[in-house]
């Protein structure tokens, strides 16, 4: 059951994880951004991904997350980085400029098909890095009231930001719920004698019935219990209402926000104005 | 054969913050045919142990061995074919109405022996002997099992085990919830089951069923069996210091001490073993 659990809050006590989940949900979108802003060249490229991927190295390990986790989200990829890496090599592209690798039955493939489909994954795989982070060192609740603080603006619209959340928390809080049920109810056909693992494709459709079935039926019976609990404990979704739990904001949130804007920023900067050490290099100029 | 556990330990997410031990070193052998009672507090360990039966989970160290399935922590040792071992070992989980999905009642409880390779008709026609087995009766046959109340959904889903014929059935709190009644029929049906050689394992917290029906009984503690042995034997044993109810008839044997009646415990069982030993001791 373990690969349900990627991603899951795990509670250590890092640095990372004591941060406010406001700070790193602005955190992430900051390195998205800078993940994303095209450079002026392959070398410059993957230069800053790199140094982005060491960032992500760092604070995944210093979050003390599991190697597993990454190279097991990362291999379940691999059809989707087949299917760029094709795209790319089917896309025609100026022969002036770019640099013949090898001709497959008349088409040209030229190196660039590579190296985009390489920097594509690198980009995914610190996206994915970066996201496992956030979820995993933050608890679901805080990562709720944390996005319903940043929808505040929206309340002046007459956005119900307090029904999202708590739709939202409702949602998180019984992932959990429903993992647990996939492995009971998995335990108990599984003694019956359904096998989730080998056999045909209809068997396995079939053993994916006797699984779907009860987890749905299960499913409805708790939210419609749990709609019966919080009404009848005078729940009203327009209530005003206090917090159990205070999100604060501390002078290392501050640090925290305050680097990674800068590094946002540098990084922005140098794509904006196509900054290159490495065209001084008249080689990796043409790249 | 018997059921051998050799020096068992068990972990849930081993390696994780979450981690927590389960079971601490279980070693026993169950001998075929007998009716084994599984007692113990909440969170002692019976639930995994009865998983372990059924090799749903592999040991953290130590084997679990059935006949020639080897459920072992070693992957070596390890049998790779498990549908054998779960056609011989039928496990009633401790809230089996989560396994119900057909659409009809009979067609639910025949899934089991379809599953082990019975045809249509045979399946269906132990699905039926088992649902009339449980309890209930023919009308039940074509209903929706989702339509059913707790009770019956959990007879239910006893009589898809049954229906499996297997060798070996654990039973994991199967009279949680119901009435009395239905607690004393299910068990009459375990012993009759018993009986005609099926190895039974029964967790239950119901001391009273437990003594009835039991030839040897493991009480549980922290993961390592504390007091195993005949039933009767229990008499001597402060129960109530693992979390246990002493059965009613153990009760009464006290109060009669007290009172001026002295009776020897170890043939008492229920009412009708207590009469007699009452009878006898007027003599
Ligand atoms: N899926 C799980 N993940 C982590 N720990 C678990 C899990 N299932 C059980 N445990 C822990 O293992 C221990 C033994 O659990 P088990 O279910 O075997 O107890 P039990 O004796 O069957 O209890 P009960 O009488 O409540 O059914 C408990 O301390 C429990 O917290
Ligand atoms: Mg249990």
């Amino acid at each position: 059951m373990t690969s349900f659990s990627m991603g899951r809050y795990i509670p250590y006590d890092t640095f990372v994880h004591r941060l406010d989940p406001r700070t790193k949900i602005l955190a992430l979108v900051l390195f998205m951004i800078a993940i994303f802003m095209g450079q002026a060249t392959y070398a410059m490229s993957f230069l800053v991904e790199g140094v982005i991927l060491v960032i992500a190295i760092a604070l995944y390990s210093y979050s003390r997350m599991k190697v597993k986790v990454l190279l097991r989200s990362i291999l379940s990829m691999w059809f989707m980085i087949l299917f760029l890496l094709i795209v790319y090599m089917f896309t025609p592209r100026d022969a002036s400029t770019s640099h013949l690798a090898f001709e497959l039955w008349g088409v040209k493939v030229y190196w660039e098909a590579f190296l985009d489909t390489a920097r594509i994954v690198l980009r995914l795989i610190l996206m994915v890095m970066f996201s496992l982070v956030l979820t995993a060192t933050t608890r679901p609740l805080d990562l709720t009231d944390a996005l319903e603080w940043y929808l505040t603006p929206f309340k002046l619209i007459g956005f119900p930001t307090h029904i999202f959340a708590m739709m939202l928390s409702l949602a998180l809080r019984f992932i959990p719920t429903i993992m647990d049920d996939v492995d009971r109810i998995m335990k108990a056909q599984t003694s019956r004698g359904v096998d989730y693992q080998k056999g045909s494709l209809i068997s396995k459709i079939k053993a994916m019935v006797s699984l779907i079935v009860p987890l749905f039926v299960q499913s409805f019976v708790r939210s419609d219990e749990l709609a019966n609990a919080m009404e009848s404990r005078g729940y009203d979704p327009n209530g005003k209402r206090t917090r159990y739990r205070k999100l604060s904001f501390h002078l290392s949130d501050l640090i925290a926000v305050l680097l990674t804007g800068a590094f946002a920023a540098l990084v922005m900067y140098v794509s904006i104005v196509g900054f290159d050490p490495f065209l001084a290099w008249g080689g990796l100029a043409t790249w | 054969m018997p059921i051998t556990y050799d020096s068992v330990h068990f972990v849930y997410a081993a390696g994780s913050p979450f981690e927590s031990a389960a079971l601490n070193g279980i070693s026993l052998v169950i001998e075929p045919g007998s009716f084994v009672a599984l007692v113990g507090r909440t969170g002692s360990g019976k639930s995994t142990m009865a998983q372990l039966l059924n090799a749903l989970l592999v040991p953290t160290s130590g084997e679990v061995v059935v006949d020639e399935f080897v459920n072992s922590a070693d992957k070596k040792k390890r049998s790779r074919k498990l549908k054998g071992l779960r056609k011989k070992v039928g496990l009633v989980f401790q809230f089996p109405e989560y396994q119900l999905f057909l659409d009809t009642v009979e067609k639910d409880v025949a899934y089991g022996p379809k599953n082990f390779g019975a045809s249509r008709e045979e399946a269906l026609e132990k699905a039926h002997q088992a649902i009339l087995e449980v309890g209930l009766d023919a009308s039940f046959f074509e209903r929706s099992p989702f339509a059913l109340s707790g009770g019956e959904k959990r007879k239910v889903a006893i009589a898809g085990i049954l229906a499996m014929e297997p060798d070996v059935l654990v039973l994991d709190e199967p009279t949680a919830g119901l009435d009395p009644e239905a607690s004393r029929e299910a068990l009459a049906l375990f012993r009759k089951i018993n009986a005609k050689g099926t190895t039974i394992i029964l967790v239950s917290h119901d001391m009273d069923l437990v003594l009835e029906a039991a030839t040897r009984l493991i009480v549980l503690e922290n993961g390592k069996v504390v007091k195993d042995g005949d039933p009767s034997s229990l008499f001597e044993v402060d129960l109530t210091s693992y979390a246990l109810e002493e059965p009613k008839v153990f009760r009464f044997v006290d109060l009669l001490k007290k009172n001026g009646l002295e009776l020897s415990p170890s043939n008492i069982r229920d009412v009708e073993s207590l009469a007699k030993a009452i009878k006898e001791a007027k003599q």
